[in-house]
C-alpha cells in the first residue's frame, strides 16, 4: 500500500518533468539558448562532452543534449496520439463484441487473438515497413498493435459485467443494449483503462524505440532516441560512450515513470476495491 | 486424551481489535464451553462473531492486540510456541467455515486433503495406513471412498461443506468452531450437514461453537446459546428458555425480528379484480447436444397457471432449482417464454409488438434477491431510482430528479436529499432493498414480483422491508409475486401460496392451511427443513 | 471420465483454430506487404532499370498476375512449405531462414533460462517479508528491467565488458579464425557432439553478454509475476483454513500456494514469448548475432519483400504454436474444468 502510493508519486513526478522538457526546450531553442538539433556543421564530430556541448556531438557534430531534450516531445506526441487512438477504437469494439456476444463475438476476438500472438515488435516493424516514416504514420502503426489489447480487457470484463445482477435489472426495467452499454457497462468496464494506458504508452515509448533503432519509424532528420541509438552504435567499439548513453538513458527514465505510475495506479485501485467490498 | 478440566474453551474478559483501529471488536467476553458441549453463538451482523472464532486459533493478522484471559484445553495459544501453536489447530480445535468452496485447494483432490491434514500432525505413520484413515474419514461423513481423487470444484456445496466437516474432525479435536457453516447452502442440504456435524461431533465428544445469525437453526441443533453484541455477551442460557422469553435488549430484538418474519398468522384477503393472470405458461431451456437428434429441454416452467388480483400477495415456494427464478424471468420478460399465455391487466402481453409489450411491461416490475448487486456501482442512488424515467423518456431529467426524491421518501429513507447523492455500497442491505423497491416503483407498477427479495437480509431488516412492503400494498393497491425458499415468511406475508416442484405447481392454498396439513411431499419436505422457534405453548 | 472429455474438447477446439490463425497471420502479412508503397522491381534493379528489364523481372516474380492470382499461389507454395525466393540472394526463403533460426532459438533458451533462475530468485525472496527492503528493491528491479531499451542495455553492457574491461567479444557467434562444428546448426551443441572444446569456450563466449542481457531484462517478468501470485494465493482463503488445521508453514506454501500461483506464470510464460522475440530482434541486431532477426533487418533495408514475409509469417507461427503448447499444458495440469 505505502509502496505503491508511493511509486505512483515518483511516477507522476518523472512523466510530468518530461512534459515540461517537451514544453520548454523549443521555446529555448527558438529563442537560441539551445542550438538547433539538426545543426552540425560547424561543430567538431565525436566531441566529448564538454561546456559548449553538455553531452558531447555525435557522429554528424551535432549536439547529443539538445537531440536527446528534443527526443522527449517527439516520443510523448507519437505515443500519446498512438494510444489514444488505440483506446478509441478498442474500447467500443469491445464492449459491443463482449455485450452482443455470439458469433459476431467469436469472429472478432479471432482476430484479435492473431493480432495479439505477433510480436509488438515484429507487428508494429510490419506496419512501420508498409505506413512509411513520419509522426502519424508511426502512431498508426503502433496504435494498431494495441488495439487488441484494449479490446481483450474490455471484451472479457464486459462479458463478465453483463452476466451482473444489476444489468439484469436494468434489462428487466425496459432498457436497451445501447442504452445499458452507455450507462451501466461503460463506467464499470473502463475502470481498468487508465492502468492500461499508462503501460502501454510506456511499451509504446520502448517499441518507438526498437523502430527507430531498426531504421523505420520517424523521418531521419526528427531526433528520436532510437534512431541516435542507432547510429551511436557503430561508434561504441570505438569507446565513444556518450551518443549512446544520453538518448537511452532519457528513454529508461521515461519507460521507468511511465511504468511507476501504472504499477501504483494498479495497486491503489486493486486495494480500494478491496477496501470497497468488505 | 482430554484435559481434566473438562473445559473446551474458556474466555475470560477477553478483549481483541486488529492494529490499525483503537476499536476494540471483541470487548470483555465472559464465556465458557465445557467438553463435548453444542453451544451457539448468535448475534446481528457486524458483532465480531467470526473475528472470534480467528482469535480463538490465532489466524487474525500478525500483532493484532488483544488482552484478557483465553484457553484452549487449559492452553493459551498466545503463549504457545509455533510448533505448539500448529499442534492445537487441528488436533484440538478443528474449524468449519463459511464459505467451503474458497476453503479447499482447487489443485489439490479431495483425499489429498486429508491426506496432507494427516502427515502434518502424524508424521511417523505410513502412507498405506494414512491412505486407509483417510477414506474412512470420508466414508463417514457420507462421502463414497470411489471420490477420493475427486476435485472440489466437481462436488456439490453439501458435499464440500462435508468434506470441511472431514477435515475439522480428522483429529478428533475437543473444539470444533462452525463460523456459519450452512449460509451458503440450500435450506435442504443445511439441515442435513448440519445433521451430519452434530452427530459427528457427539460420536467423538467434540465440543461445538456453531456461530450462526439464525436463531431458530441454532435452537435447533444447541441446547444452549450466547448472544453478543458490540463485543459482549449481552445474555446466556438454555436455548429454548432463551427464545421464548429473551431478556436482553438485543436478545428481545433478534427474537422479535425472527417471529415477526415467521409470522403466525396469514392475512386475510376481500375480493378485487385481476391484474395478471397467467395461463399454461411454458419456460423451457434447451439442452446442449442439439445437432445430435431431437432437441432436449430442460421444462423449468411447465404448464403454470395462476391469478394475482390487486392488492394480493401471493406466493411461490420451492426447493432451489423448481423453477422459481425461471418464472421471474419469463414474466419480466428476460427469459423466452415457449407457451402459454400471460394477460396483464387485460392485455396479452405474448401477442403484442415488441414496442407494445415493453409499454405494457412498465407496469410489472421486479425486485431482485440481492440488493447489491442489482444496483450500478456507479449510479448514485438518485441516479437508479430516476433511470426507468429516463429509458422510457417520460420525463426530463429534472422530473426525474424530483421523482426520486419524492420515491426515497415514501420507501422511508429519509432525508431523501442526503440518500440520493449516496453510491449503492455506502448503504447497508436493508437500506439498499429499499432503493431497489423505490426503483421498481418508479414507473408506477400495479405487479411487483419479489424474487428472494428478503432471503439476504438480516431478520430485523427482513420484518421491515416485510412491513414497508405491506404498507405500500395497501396504499397503492400493489399486487405482490413474492417468490422464496422460505415457507414460514411466505405465511406469513402472503394471501396464498403455490408450492412449484420441477416447474409444475404441486400444491396451493392458503399459507396456513399448507402448513397445518401439508398434501404434497415436497411441502413436508420444506416444513420439516425449515427450523422455527419454539413456540410457548408446546 | 467426462474431465478427459471435456480435456479433449478443449484440445480439438484450439486445434482446430491453430490453422485458421496461421492462415490470417499469412494473409495478413502477404495483404499489408502487397499494398506497401514502393516497387520490389526498383528495390531490386534500381529505379534507373530498363522497361524490359522491368517487365522480364515483374513476370518471373509473378508480379504480374493479379493479386487474387498471386495469394492463391502465395497459400498453395506455402502449404508446400515454400515461401519463395529471395530478391537479392535468388536463394529459398526457408533455407535462409533455417540456416538463422538456430542461432536465434540458441540466444532465445539460453536467455529464458536466466530469466526464470534469476527472476525467481528474486520473487522468491522478496515474499519472505512482504513491505521490507529486499522486497522494495525487487519489486522496482522487476519494473526497471522492464523500462530499459533492450538495445540500449546491450549497447551499455558492450562498452563496459567488452570494450573497456575487454573481456569478452563485442558481438558475433564464433571467433572469426576458428572452423565452427557443423551438425545440427547449433554451436554450444555441435561444440558438445564433436568434442571441440575450443569452439565451445569460443561459442561461450560469444553467448554470454548477448544472452545475459536478454535474460536479466526479461527476469523482471518472472520476478515479479512470481511476487505478485505468491502473495495472492498465501493471502487466500484456502491457504488459511490450511494453516488453520496446523499444517507447517513449509508444506503452506510448497503444497497449497506454489501450485496455484505458478499456474498463472505459466500462462505468463506463454505471453512472455512474444516479448522474448522482441527483445531478441534488437539484441541479435546490437550484438550482430547472425540469428532470423539480423536478416530481418537486412531484408528490410534492402526492401526484400518474400524475405520479410517469410520471416514474419514462420516467427509469428511459431508464437501461434508455443503459446497453443502452453495453454493445453495449463489446460491438462489445472482440474478446474473451462470452455
Amino acid at each position: 500500500m505505502e509502496i505503491s502510493s508511493r511509486m505512483a508519486r515518483w511516477g507522476a513526478y518523472i512523466v510530468a518533468f518530461y512534459l515540461l522538457i517537451a514544453l520548454v526546450t523549443p521555446i529555448f531553442v527558438a529563442i537560441g539558448i539551445l542550438p538547433q538539433a539538426n545543426e552540425g556543421l560547424g561543430n567538431p564530430i565525436y566531441d566529448p562532452p564538454s561546456f559548449a556541448h553538455w553531452c558531447g556531438t555525435d557522429r554528424l557534430g551535432r549536439d547529443v543534449c539538445v537531440r536527446t531534450l528534443e527526443g522527449s516531445g517527439v516520443a510523448l506526441q507519437v505515443v500519446f496520439l498512438a494510444v489514444t487512438l488505440a483506446v478509441l477504437i478498442g474500447v467500443p469494439i469491445g464492449i459491443i463484441s463482449g455485450y452482443i456476444g455470439g458469433s459476431l463475438d467469436r469472429f472478432l476476438v479471432l482476430i484479435m487473438d492473431t493480432l495479439y500472438t505477433i510480436p509488438v515488435l515484429l507487428l508494429s516493424v510490419v506496419l512501420a515497413f508498409l505506413l512509411g516514416r513520419g509522426i502519424p504514420n508511426a502512431a498508426v502503426a503502433l496504435c494498431v498493435v494495441y488495439i487488441p489489447q484494449y479490446f481483450r480487457v474490455v471484451r472479457n470484463q464486459t462479458a463478465q459485467v453483463k452476466a451482473e445482477l444489476f444489468v439484469e435489472a436494468a434489462r428487466s426495467l425496459g432498457a436497451g443494449p445501447l442504452w445499458i452499454m452507455r450507462k451501466y457497462l461503460l463506467g464499470n468496464v473502463i475502470t481498468s483503462i487508465p492502468v492500461l494506458l499508462t503501460l502501454n504508452a510506456a511499451d509504446a515509448v520502448l517499441v518507438l524505440g526498437g523502430l527507430g533503432f531498426l531504421g523505420l519509424g520517424l523521418k531521419e532528420s526528427v531526433p528520436e532516441w532510437g534512431s541516435d541509438l542507432n547510429m551511436a552504435l557503430s561508434a561504441v567499439p570505438t569507446g565513444i560512450w556518450w551518443t549512446a548513453v544520453y538518448p537511452g538513458l532519457a528513454m529508461f527514465l521515461l519507460v521507468l515513470g511511465l511504468s511507476f505510475l501504472g504499477e501504483g495506479l494498479e495497486e491503489l485501485m486493486s486495494n480500494s476495491k478491496l477496501i470497497s467490498n468488505k | 486424551m482430554f484435559n481434566s478440566s473438562g473445559v473446551a474453551l474458556e474466555l475470560e474478559g477477553f478483549r481483541q481489535r486488529y492494529s490499525q483501529s483503537p476499536h476494540w471488536i471483541l470487548n470483555g467476553l465472559d464465556f465458557k464451553i465445557k467438553s463435548g458441549e453444542c453451544v451457539a453463538l448468535v448475534g446481528p451482523s457486524g458483532c465480531g462473531k467470526s473475528t472470534l472464532a480467528k482469535a480463538i486459533l490465532q489466524l487474525l493478522p500478525q500483532g493484532s492486540p488483544s488482552e484478557g484471559g483465553l484457553f484452549i484445553s487449559g492452553q493459551d495459544p498466545r503463549q504457545l510456541s509455533q510448533a505448539k501453536l500448529r499442534k492445537l489447530r487441528g488436533k484440538s480445535v478443528g474449524l468449519i467455515f463459511q464459505d467451503p468452496m474458497t476453503r479447499l485447494n482447487p489443485l489439490m483432490t479431495v483425499g489429498g486433503h486429508l491426506l496432507d491434514l494427516l502427515q502434518a500432525h502424524n508424521p511417523t505413520t505410513t502412507y498405506s495406513s494414512r491412505k486407509k484413515q483417510a477414506e474412512e474419514l470420508l466414508e463417514r461423513v457420507g462421502i463414497h471412498k470411489k471420490r477420493f481423487l475427486a476435485y472440489p470444484h466437481e462436488f456439490s456445496g453439501g458435499m464440500r461443506q462435508r468434506l470441511g466437516i472431514a477435515l475439522a474432525l480428522a483429529l478428533n479435536p475437543e473444539l470444533v468452531i462452525a463460523d456459519e457453516p450452512t449460509t451458503s447452502l440450500d435450506m435442504d442440504v443445511a439441515n442435513k450437514v448440519m445433521a451430519e456435524l452434530c452427530s459427528q461431533c457427539k460420536e467423538i465428544g467434540s465440543a461445538l461453537l456453531l456461530i450462526s445469525h439464525d436463531l431458530a437453526m441454532a435452537g435447533k441443533w444447541c441446547e444452549r446459546m450466547a448472544i453478543l453484541n458490540n463485543g459482549k455477551i449481552v445474555e446466556e442460557g438454555q436455548s429454548r428458555q432463551l427464545l421464548i422469553n429473551p431478556k436482553s435488549k438485543t436478545g428481545k430484538t433478534l427474537v422479535n425480528a425472527a417471529r415477526a418474519r415467521e409470522g403466525e398468522k396469514t392475512p386475510k384477503k376481500s375480493q378485487s379484480k385481476t391484474v395478471l393472470e397467467v395461463n399454461c405458461l411454458r419456460s423451457w431451456h434447451p439442452l446442449g447436444g442439439m445437432l445430435w437428434g431431437a432437441p432436449q429441454w430442460v421444462k423449468a416452467v411447465n404448464n403454470v397457471s395462476f391469478q394475482l388480483r390487486e392488492g394480493e400477495a401471493l406466493g411461490v415456494v420451492g426447493l432451489s432449482g423448481c423453477g422459481k427464478s425461471t418464472l421471474c424471468k419469463a414474466l419480466t420478460g428476460l427469459t423466452p417464454i415457449r407457451g402459454g399465455e400471460v394477460k396483464l391487466e387485460n392485455q396479452q402481453l405474448l401477442t403484442l409488438q415488441s414496442k407494445q409489450c415493453q409499454k405494457a411491461r412498465q407496469s410489472l416490475q421486479m425486485v431482485f434477491q440481492d440488493p447489491l448487486a442489482s444496483l450500478n456501482p456507479r449510479m448514485t442512488i438518485g441516479e437508479a431510482i430516476s433511470d426507468p424515467l429516463l429509458i422510457h423518456k417520460i420525463a426530463n431529467q429534472k422530473k426525474a430528479h424530483e421523482k426520486s426524491l419524492e420515491l426515497l421518501e415514501k420507501v422511508g429513507l429519509s432525508p431523501a436529499s442526503h440518500y440520493q447523492k449516496c453510491f449503492p455500497r455506502e448503504l447497508s442491505g436493508g437500506q439498499l432493498q429499499r432503493v431497489a423497491i423505490a426503483r421498481a416503483l418508479t414507473l408506477n407498477p400495479k405487479v411487483l414480483i419479489c424474487d428472494e427479495s428478503v432471503s439476504m437480509l438480516d431478520a430485523e431488516s427482513q420484518a421491515e422491508i416485510l412491513v414497508l412492503l405491506r404498507n405500500l400494498q395497501e396504499n397503492l393497491g400493489l399486487a405482490i409475486l413474492f417468490i422464496t425458499h422460505d415457507l414460514s415468511v411466505a405465511t406469513g406475508f402472503c394471501h396464498k401460496i403455490i408450492v412449484l416442484n420441477n416447474g409444475h405447481i404441486v400444491e396451493e392454498g392458503p399459507g396456513i392451511e399448507l402448513f397445518n396439513q401439508p398434501k404434497a411431499s415436497i411441502t413436508r419436505k420444506l416444513i420439516e427443513s425449515c427450523p422455527r422457534l419454539p413456540q410457548e405453548n408446546l | 471420465m467426462s474431465r478427459g472429455k471435456e480435456l479433449l474438447r478443449y484440445t480439438a477446439t484450439r486445434l482446430a483454430l491453430t490453422p485458421i490463425m496461421l492462415w490470417l497471420i499469412a494473409s495478413m502479412v502477404f495483404l499489408l506487404l502487397r499494398v506497401a508503397p514502393g516497387d520490389p522491381v526498383d528495390a531490386v534493379l534500381g529505379s534507373r532499370a530498363s522497361d524490359i528489364a522491368r517487365t522480364a523481372l515483374r513476370a518471373r516474380l509473378g508480379l504480374d498476375q493479379p493479386l487474387l492470382t498471386q495469394y492463391l499461389v502465395f497459400l498453395k507454395k506455402l502449404c508446400q512449405g515454400d515461401l519463395g525466393q529471395g530478391l537479392i540472394s535468388e536463394e529459398p526463403v526457408s533455407k535462409i531462414i533455417s540456416q538463422a533460426l538456430p542461432a536465434t532459438i540458441e540466444l532465445s533458451l539460453s536467455a529464458l533460462i536466466i530469466s526464470i533462475l534469476i527472476g525467481f530468485a528474486v520473487g522468491f525472496s522478496g515474499i519472505a517479508r512482504p513491505q521490507g527492503k529486499v522486497d522494495f528493491w525487487g519489486r522496482i528491479y522487476g519494473i526497471s528491467t522492464y523500462a530499459i531499451p533492450p538495445f540500449w542495455a546491450a549497447i551499455l553492457i558492450q562498452l563496459f565488458f567488452a570494450v573497456k574491461l575487454g573481456w569478452l567479444p563485442v558481438g558475433g557467434r564464433f571467433p572469426p579464425g576458428l572452423i565452427a562444428p557443423q551438425v545440427s546448426g547449433y554451436l554450444i551443441l555441435d561444440s558438445f557432439l564433436t568434442g571441440n572444446l575450443t569452439a565451445l569456450q569460443g561459442a561461450l563466449r560469444h553467448l554470454l553478454l548477448p544472452a545475459s542481457t536478454l535474460g536479466i531484462l526479461l527476469s523482471g517478468i518472472f520476478s515479479r509475476a512470481l511476487r505478485l501470485n505468491l502473495e495472492k494465493t498465501l493471502q487466500s482463503d484456502h491457504v488459511e483454513a490450511a494453516r488453520s488445521r496446523g499444517i507447517s508453514e513449509r508444506q503452506v506454501i510448497l503444497k497449497h500456494a506454489l501450485p496455484n500461483a505458478l499456474l498463472p506464470i505459466l500462462t505468463i510464460l506463454g505471453i512472455t514469448i512474444a516479448s522474448l522475440i522482441g527483445g531478441v530482434l534488437l539484441i541479435e541486431i546490437t550484438f550482430s548475432w547472425p540469428g532470423i532477426a539480423l536478416r530481418l533487418q537486412e531484408a528490410i533495408n534492402q526492401r526484400d519483400y518474400p524475405v520479410v514475409q517469410g520471416i514474419v509469417v514462420v516467427i509469428a507461427s511459431l508464437v501461434v504454436l508455443i503459446s497453443l503448447a502452453i495453454d493445453l499444458v495449463v489446460a491438462a495440469i489445472d482440474p478446474r474444468v473451462r470452455y
